[in-house]
């Protein structure tokens, strides 16, 4: 037989429509969105990720947690008049997946009356995720995805002139790379996490205001505001090692609600601060900062052409 | 919705159901139904539940704020999956 859910433990008043088991709260639509939009707000303000006059890039995949994100920036934008927004997008070149999440950030910016631009693979570093994907090569696609997309987000960010650059990692990426870069023992990568980012010279400041909104709440949020949902998915995610995570935590957190915010918070506290060490340095190839003579970019780039000599450098090969 | 509907190659469906079906006895109807990739796409391989990868309403409510895989499902009751761990 059907049963009326609880009511709402937050207003007490209307039917709920969410369980949040790490923390008990029964909420109905209403209340779920504006708790996700306090959520955004306090972590904004705990790690200081913005100034009242901040030009905010924001990173916009197309994806359910990049919308979010940029839906509740705009509403927060509204109040900050002399904040900007301005969407960035990195199309990596894969056939028929990169497509469709282009069109839904298109559709959303428009919609939102928010500048979009749009930043390939291609003109960037003169190769696409496609025909990386092709090529021998001694990594795994998403490692070339990763250390590119990287790039090419600071890049776009650089280009509309901002000072910040806000991408949507949400708590379970963050918990993700946490345990990833344990399991690994990489502390330095560590830091890559912290959701205020750091001041590196050559790097507009990176945060990442989604960090303790779970993945499931974020769909969520996505599906009660009517977002477009993307339906392919990338052909080339194969990470082994980040889904044995995924799945790892996705069960931790069934079993044991609250878990991802452990190892969030655990990785947080166990980060001394942003290191700056060490970045001091250029790429003799493209100038940008890195602890090594050759910047990972210009490495990864310069393998899959078969050698420095045949290079293409981000920075050469930008167009005007 | 998201990858569960590329998976199963279908935005929605209609399923008959015998008396006293719940979501459990729902989600083994699609994936028998479905077959692969959708199986795949939706369960834990290790759980067995769909719980991890995807939410899951019923007429709008979170089944984890009714009684989970054993919510009890009524004629013309509406379910959606959408797929939480792709398409960030």
């Amino acid at each position: 037989m059907d049963e009326a859910p609880p009511t709402c433990t937050k207003c007490g008043d209307r039917p709920s429509v969410f369980f949040r088991p790490y923390s008990g709260e029964r909420l109905c639509r209403s209340c779920f969105r504006d708790s996700i939009r306090e959520r955004v707000e306090k972590t904004i303000s705990r790690f200081n990720m913005f100034e009242h006059d901040s030009r905010i890039a924001v990173g916009v995949s197309g994806g359910k947690d990049s919308l979010g994100l940029l839906h509740i920036l705009k509403r927060i934008e509204e109040h900050f008049p002399r904040s900007e927004l301005v969407a960035v997008s990195i199309d990596e070149g894969v056939s028929g997946y990169r497509d469709e999440a282009l069109s839904i950030a298109r559709d959303a910016c428009s919609s939102l009356g928010v500048e979009h631009v749009v930043l390939s693979f291609d003109s960037l570093f003169g190769v696409t995720m496609d025909e990386i994907a092709r090529r021998q090569r001694e990594l795994g696609t998403c490692s070339y995805c990763g250390v590119l997309r990287r790039r090419a987000l600071n890049e776009g960010a650089k280009m509309v002139e901002a000072d910040r650059l806000a991408t949507a990692h949400n708590l379970d990426d963050v918990a993700q790379t946490a345990l990833l870069n344990f399991l690994r023992g990489d502390t330095k990568r560590l830091t890559m996490m912290h959701p205020a980012g750091g001041s590196l010279p050559g790097f507009v400041r990176r945060v990442k205001p989604f960090c303790e909104v779970p993945e499931r709440e974020s769909t969520l949020y996505a599906y009660l505001e009517g977002f477009r949902f993307q339906e392919t998915p990338c052909p080339y995610a194969s990470e082994a090692m980040r889904s044995d995570i995924r799945g790892f935590l996705n069960r931790m957190e069934v079993k044991r609600p609250g878990s991802k915010f452990i190892v969030y918070r655990t990785a947080l506290k166990l980060i001394p601060g942003i290191e700056t060490e060490g970045l001091q340095g250029r790429c003799s190839i493209c100038g940008e900062p890195t602890p090594r003579e050759v910047c990972r970019v210009c490495q990864l780039v310069s393998q899959l052409r078969g050698g420095p000599s045949q290079t293409r450098c981000f920075k050469q090969s930008r167009p005007g | 919705m998201g990858t569960f509907r590329e998976a199963s190659g279908q935005s929605e469906t209609v399923l008959t159901l015998p008396e006293g079906a719940n979501v459990s006895s729902a989600i083994d109807a699609l994936r028998e139904r479905f077959g692969e990739p959708f199986g795949s796409t939706l369960m834990d391989p290790v759980l067995g539940s769909p719980l991890p990868n995807g939410l899951i309403l019923r007429n709008g409510v979170e089944v984890g704020n009714l009684r989970g895989l054993d919510t009890a499902l009524d004629d013309g009751d509406e379910l959606v999956l959408i797929s939480v761990t792709h398409g960030g």
